[in-house]
């Protein structure tokens, strides 16, 4: 017994020395061949030491008590068989590319294994060989060394799942419910991407800086800097490692970071290297095109010319369904007695497309979009609310009072009404108001200062008004991104005499 | 529900048992107790569901309300409007190599020419605009509108004569009997205004060249309240609208009222849709009455906006004065707009040809997107400018010094769009060196059909109609919508 516990020692402390002196070096290909069994050395222990815990289990159930004297025995197989798989562990993690904190994690319980194992095995042997019966306490300790020992194999076990197969290899199919306690999002949300802020992403943040993180980073980052390579930082990218810039903007084929992706697999230089998560071609492709476009950090999604492939890749990742504007918003319904109320007052009510909540409102009859009906049937659809058609109609700067409170609206048509500069102060809270027809009707440059403050103006008509060109300019001042119309005439082209002068 | 006769063996045993069946017995009963309650897929016949469509909701948000189509029928040549092609000028009077037209079928016109030299355009291609684009100095006031603009350099047909082609542009099939896209529009979207049709046709008159049937813009199997109505210049805007002499309003509308009962007895008894439709056209053409000689009446127009759209607007019938009726009937909601200008047919003679339709149709076309624009309209109008097919870059017929011929070209064309959701300033695809292949984008009909669609928020897969066993759509079992030409 002593022998055996010896050489347990003597293995730990071998397993201890690298455990601190082994990190991410550059290892040898004799390394990697030592390294390449622990996975085949690792699954031995886990089942050896789980069948340690089950006959120890048993003996203490009553019926079994014979099988004791093996648990020792399996005890010391299972200790020797961790020392030789965290053995082997320490030589596969030099070849790096893994997750840090996973890894760290794995490589700890791995080692805590062999020491509870090794543990467990001496106590054993102690209770065994003495010659009272075993004390209450004993049996408690060994209980307790026993369930830390199954609960480690079991988080060991799952981080060197992680390690290879990627996170999240296990919950992937779990049922919504559960993976829903554990505060993950729905598998059908999976390889979606939820941007914050769609309109302003930028195609770099979005898409690319993503990729280099999952599948770069772990090696190229300012702790370890494989190869003199950053991924990730932008500086990083541009500066490039050993081998130079990693990427010539517009020019993918010249890039070396899309050169190492596209090697052969077995090629020494391709990366990710042999045996760490690779890109898929999607991602591949992404990298692509952003370089082909000109590799920029600051254009965004909504700026980038899409290519068919690229089309279908984003469609994937759910970027087809950017919702802005009123669209990001959760309204409900509005309730058909609502509905129907407006319709009598005399407006047509249609909805803006199914599954939306919106609705357009149309006013057909002139006198019905006057008077106080309007206002009052609009009340209950003041959410629901997003274009509004008044155009030639008698609505006046009364009608928009009640338009002051359809807070999503994004479409008004005041067209060849008889509102007044007065009136447009009513405006002043439509944050999302787009587009705003004012043509035909009396208004001044001094009804525009009501609209400085609608952030997402972006057309405006005021042909055949009081408007003047000053008050546009100074209106744009304050909303660079508003188009507003005057007016507009076609004179006849230069080109025009000459082409008279031909035919006659 | 619209086969033929289905309404009469609607209630049959078989009928009546698999409802049964399938655990509507109740309902089955109800319907043999009073037949009305299925006999229509439109509903009651009374009340103003009628007009609607048959989609309740749009499937999209739609980006636009309205369609006006400038539909240049016969060809309109590419080569001397929008598709520069340099290398032309220095090819000119040369062979069209066979590299190029690899073998490709050509008609029956210039199939059998001994030769078939490339022709350049003799009409100056320069750049216009802060988009760039190359328009000939044959359209000078479009030149001014390219900003506005989006061309589509790499239309495609199937069709190489112009009754299939334009029937294909139409209604999606070469073959003449299906919808055109204003009735399936109309089937679809129904009428924003009750007092006018929701497609009409306005065609320039006193036109020659290839003819225009009234089945382009016919409803096919759709029921017939959707098919296009044509207005026309002069006195009766509408053929057998008005009342004729010595019948009064009163008796007219006493007359309509009776004939409504009647036709409501047939509809109990029979059940067929179309007697619904019948009486809807009856009730439209009394109030088309009123409101169509509303809308044609041009005398309330300020004479700058006949200057903006020529002269010629003040003669009824012209191209320019039909662009100005259509931008009126564009404000009364009409859903969709369909012109027709004939005369783009030009194997021979092309420069004097075309410079002729340029001088019809450039000021108008470009004035009238203008005039939308000032009004606000074009966010939510789409105007289309197009014709069936394209021409040649070869010459049909003799090539001299200042004149030459095209012949039908369906590979490649050009077309513009402009309106709400349609990206502005942009040119989209593009032909070879030569001007004969697509090499980038090509855009067929029918995506160019389902774009359409798109804009005005319908699904062009799920806009059907149940016909002789089958559902039918406008692009039949194809078409993509161009999302490249979306803003």
């Amino acid at each position: 017994m002593k022998k055996a516990l010896f050489s347990l020692i003597v293995g730990l402390l071998i397993l201890f020395v690298m455990l601190l002196t082994t990190g991410s070096g550059s290892p040898t290909d004799f390394d990697l061949f030592l390294g390449r069994f622990h996975p085949a050395l690792v699954h031995l222990p886990i089942g050896i030491l789980l069948v340690a815990v089950l006959l120890e289990i048993l003996t203490r159930s009553g019926r079994f008590g014979s099988y004791s004297k093996a648990v020792s025995a399996v005890l010391f197989v299972g200790a020797w068989g961790a020392i030789l798989a965290a053995f082997a562990g320490l030589y596969l993690a030099q070849g790096g590319g893994y997750d840090d904190w996973t890894l760290t994690w794995h490589k700890r319980l791995g080692v805590l294994i062999a020491v509870l194992a090794a543990g467990a095995y001496w106590l054993k042997e102690r209770t065994r060989n003495q010659t009272h019966r075993e004390t209450q306490n004993q049996r408690r300790g060994f209980a307790a060394v026993l369930a830390g020992l199954f609960l480690a194999v079991a988080l060991a076990g799952h981080l060197g799942g992680e390690l290879t197969h990627g996170e999240g290899y296990q919950t992937r199919y779990m049922p919504d419910a559960l993976r829903n306690l554990a505060g993950l999002p729905d598998k059908e949300d999976l390889g979606r991407l939820a941007l914050e802020n769609p309109e302003e992403a930028t195609t770099y943040a979005a898409l690319i800086q993503p990729i280099l993180d999952d599948r770069c980073v772990a090696c190229h980052n300012p702790n370890k800097t494989k190869g003199g390579l950053l991924l990730d930082t932008q500086e990083g990218l541009l500066e490039g490692g050993d081998d130079g810039p990693a990427v010539v903007s517009g020019r993918s084929e010249e890039s070396v970071l899309i050169q190492r992706i596209w090697l052969p697999l077995a090629h020494e230089d391709h990366m990710p290297p042999e045996g760490r998560p690779q890109l898929t071609i999607a991602e591949a492709e992404l990298i692509r095109w952003w370089i082909d476009q000109g590799a920029s950090f600051e254009q965004t999604l909504a700026e980038a010319e899409v290519t068919p492939t690229v089309q279908t890749i984003l469609d994937g990742y759910g970027l087809d369904e950017i919702r802005t504007g009123i669209f990001a918003l959760d309204v409900s319904p509005a309730d058909s007695t609502d509905i129907e109320a407006l319709r009598a007052v005399g407006v047509s009510v249609t909805p803006l497309a199914e599954e939306e909540p919106f609705l357009q409102v149309r006013c057909t009859n002139p006198a019905a979009c006057a008077g106080d009906n309007l206002a009052g049937a609009l009340q209950a659809v003041t959410a629901q609310v997003a274009w509004l058609d008044l155009g030639r109609t008698e609505a006046s700067d009364t009608t928009l009072e009640a338009v002051s409170r359809l807070e999503n609206l994004t479409r008004l048509h005041l067209e060849q009404t008889r509102v007044t500069d007065a009136g447009l102060a009513h405006l002043k809270g439509l944050q999302f108001l787009e587009y705003l027809n004012l043509y035909g009707t009396a208004i001044t440059d001094e009804g525009l200062q009501h609209l400085t403050d609608l952030p997402e103006l972006k057309a405006l008509y005021l042909w055949q008004t009081d408007v003047t060109e000053a008050g546009v300019q100074s209106l744009q001042q304050a909303l660079p991104d508003l188009d507003v119309n005057l007016g507009l005439s076609l004179d006849p082209p230069t080109t025009q005499a000459s082409d008279e002068a031909e035919e006659s | 529900m619209h086969e033929c006769h289905n309404y009469t063996t609607m209630h049959s045993r078989r009928d009546f048992l698999s409802r049964l069946g399938m655990g509507l017995g109740g309902a089955a009963l109800a319907t043999l107790l009073n037949p009305g309650l299925v006999s229509g897929a439109a509903g009651p016949i009374a009340g103003d569901d009628r007009i609607k469509g048959i989609l309740k909701r749009t499937h999209f948000v739609p980006k636009v309300k309205r369609v006006i189509y400038l539909f240049q029928s016969g060809g309109p040549s590419q080569m001397e409007l929008f598709d520069y092609k340099p290398l032309l000028d220095t090819m000119h009077g040369e062979e069209l190599p066979d590299s190029v037209r690899k073998g490709q079928r050509l008609t029956s016109m210039t199939g059998f020419q001994n030769s078939l030299p490339l022709a350049r355009s003799i009409f100056p291609f320069v750049q216009h605009g802060q988009s760039g684009a190359w328009v000939s100095d044959l359209l000078p006031y479009t030149a001014r509108i390219v900003d506005e603009l989006c061309l589509i350099k790499s239309m495609h047909t199937e069709a190489i004569n112009h009754d299939p082609a334009i029937t294909f542009f139409q209604t999606g099939s070469q073959i003449a009997g299906r919808p055109s896209i204003g009735s399936w529009l109309s089937y679809g979207l129904g009428s924003d205004n009750e007092n006018l049709p929701a497609f009409v046709v306005l065609i320039t008159k006193d036109k020659g060249g290839q003819p225009l049937y009234s089945r382009l813009w016919g409803n096919g199997f759709l029921p017939s309240l959707h098919q296009g109505v044509q207005f026309r210049s002069g006195k009766d805007p509408v053929l057998y609208l008005n009342n004729p002499d010595g019948v009064s309003a009163g008796s007219r509308r006493k007359m309509l009222d009776r004939l409504n009962d009647l036709h409501t007895l047939q509809h109990e008894a029979l059940g067929d849709p179309e007697i619904e439709s019948r009486i809807a056209q009856y009730e439209m053409a009394y109030r088309m009455q009123t409101s169509v000689p509303e809308v044609m009446d041009l005398s309330d127009e300020p004479d700058y906006i006949f200057d903006l759209y020529g002269n010629a607007a003040r003669e009824p019938g012209t191209y320019a004065a039909n662009c100005l009726l259509a931008r009126r009937l564009a404000e009364r909601d009409v859903k969709f707009i369909q012109l027709y200008h004939q005369g783009w047919d030009h194997h021979g003679g092309l420069p004097g040809g075309i410079r002729q339709q340029c001088k019809e149709t450039d000021q108008a076309s470009a004035a009238l997107v203008l005039d939308l624009k000032q009004r606000g309209m074009l966010d939510d109008t789409l105007v289309i400018w197009g014709g069936e097919f394209g021409r040649t870059n070869y010459c049909q017929g003799r090539l001299t010094a200042d004149d030459y011929g095209r012949d039908h070209h369906p590979r490649c064309f050009t077309i513009w769009m402009t309106g709400g959701g349609v990206k502005k300033g942009f040119s989209y695809g593009e032909t070879d060196e030569f001007g004969y292949n697509v090499v980038r984008d090509p855009v067929h009909v029918h995506n160019f059909q389902a774009t359409l669609m798109y804009l005005l928020g319908i699904d062009h897969e799920r806009l059907t109609f149940k016909h002789q066993g089958r559902r039918f759509r406008l692009t039949d079992v194809h078409g993509e919508v161009v999302e490249a030409v979306l803003a």
